[in-house]
């Protein structure tokens, strides 16, 4: 027994390592999915407070960038309601402005934190449960997508971003209907890749890659971003389409959380035929 | 007690401006400074080495917190807690260094330096083989222990020449 004692106390570093080492291992396995916990995340009050006076100061940054995305956006929808507005001149059909339009609304948030660096990166937001955020939205800005909340504390959300290497999301060529499914490699934060897009699919570089609305966190034909060169895949019947982001990670500041009324009606049919 | 107080202090600071500034740095697509491990590289020689190992893994902790990565920044901080001191006497001899932060001036340039390389080294190492866990691309990861390495190593030697050479 003494030498027991002994042996511990002789090697106590050693197991006090060890302890460490197992929680943090424990940690690593337990959080490194989508599932991570409130506490061990920047949706931590504490912390996601921290951040958010740092957001303060750091918002100021890149404001002229954004007001041009912002006007060149505005001018583009602009542009679209028109056209709208002349199609239902055009039909008089009182359903065009039914189900795909009003099945979305938005929450207008703030980004008071982002990565760009690691190969599984995370955005938070300044809105949470409260302002009606839920697990599973998707999100996007003036630009383009950029990814689905992943955790939502009472005033905070993070947000998986496109650019991490756990993060599927199906979209498509715009104009066509096959879609497969954009994935990051972890290299550049410009980049990403459209994968398992069947051989037949016609596109050219410089197509516009949009959300398929396939998943129930994006509707249909946000802009996702441009092809800028392809490749076979290893099994010869896809291409992996490289893709130029649209949105601009470096500098994302105001963004929208997309909620879909029938999210949970969707996911729950979903799950109903899975089992 | 006046020690506690700047290795506080010295915790706050190094936290602060590593989780709003430098893991935003991202050179080359490749490096990212950690300068944190500082406060465990400069922990005076007679500190305990289970204090040591806890520093760090407390200290990484709150950094993965802060970077969404549970466990990532904590195993790689105990992990260099664990092998400080054997570094430290690595270059240094027990009987010389009993006592004081290891510095320059304490250490001598040449020991000094060596044990900064070797150590930031190895933490460069654990964290990104850690990160790479799930996901291996060799050369990326041997681009980005080195130049991490170098970068963190350059912010360190620059910090460590501003300090006055009081004798």
């Amino acid at each position: 027994m003494r030498n027991l004692i002994q042996f511990f106390v002789r090697n106590s570093p050693f197991f006090v390592f060890l302890l460490y080492g197992l929680i943090s291992l424990f940690l690593l396995i337990r959080f490194n999915s989508y599932h991570q916990s409130v506490f061990f995340s920047s949706a931590n009050s504490a912390i996601a407070e921290v951040y958010s006076v740092a957001g303060n100061v750091t918002s100021y940054f890149g404001l002229k960038q954004i007001n041009q995305d912002l006007l060149e956006r505005n001018g583009y929808l602009e542009k679209e309601i028109l056209v709208l507005k002349e199609q239902l001149r055009d039909q008089r059909s009182g359903d065009l402005m039914n189900d795909s339009i009003t099945k979305y609304d938005f929450i207008v948030a703030q980004v008071i934190n982002n990565s760009v660096t690691q190969l599984k990166n995370y955005i938070t937001l300044n809105k949470g449960s409260k302002e009606g955020v839920k697990v599973g939205m998707g999100v996007a800005d003036q630009n383009g997508i950029i990814g689905i909340v992943s955790v939502v504390s009472e005033h905070y959300s993070v947000v998986i971003s496109v650019l991490n290497t756990k993060l599927r999301i199906s979209a498509k060529v715009k104009g066509s209907d096959y879609f497969g499914s954009l994935v990051w490699d972890g290299h550049s934060s410009l980049y990403a890749t459209l994968e398992e897009l069947p051989r037949h699919v016609e596109f050219a570089k410089g197509d516009t890659i949009v959300t398929s609305g396939y998943s129930a966190a994006f509707p249909e034909g946000l802009p996702v971003g441009v092809i800028e060169g392809y490749s076979k895949q290893s099994n010869d019947n896809f291409y992996a389409l490289k893709i130029a982001l649209s949105a601009d990670f470096n500098r994302l500041n105001d963004v929208r959380v997309i909620i879909n009324k029938e999210q949970e009606e969707q996911l729950a049919l979903e799950k109903a035929a899975a089992n | 007690m006046r020690n506690i107080i700047y290795y506080l202090f010295l915790f706050v600071v190094l936290l602060l401006l590593q989780v709003l500034i430098l893991n935003n740095i991202h050179l080359g697509g490749l490096a990212t400074p950690f300068l944190y491990i500082w406060l465990l590289l400069k922990l005076p020689a007679e500190t305990p080495r289970g204090l040591i190992i806890t520093i760090g893994f407390f200290f990484g902790l709150i950094i993965d917190m802060f970077c969404n990565t549970p466990g990532m920044h904590a195993l790689a901080s105990t992990f260099i807690g664990f092998m400080r001191d054997p570094l430290l006497f690595l270059f240094v001899s027990n009987e010389e260094m009993k006592t004081g932060t290891p510095s320059i001036r304490t250490m001598g340039l040449g020991a000094f330096s060596r044990y900064l390389i070797v150590f930031v080294f190895l933490y460069c190492f654990a964290l990104y083989l850690i990160e790479a866990f799930s996901f291996f691309d060799f050369p990326t990861l041997l681009l980005k222990i080195i130049s991490s390495t170098i970068l963190t190593l350059l912010l360190m030697f620059g910090i460590e020449s501003l300090k006055p050479s009081y004798k």
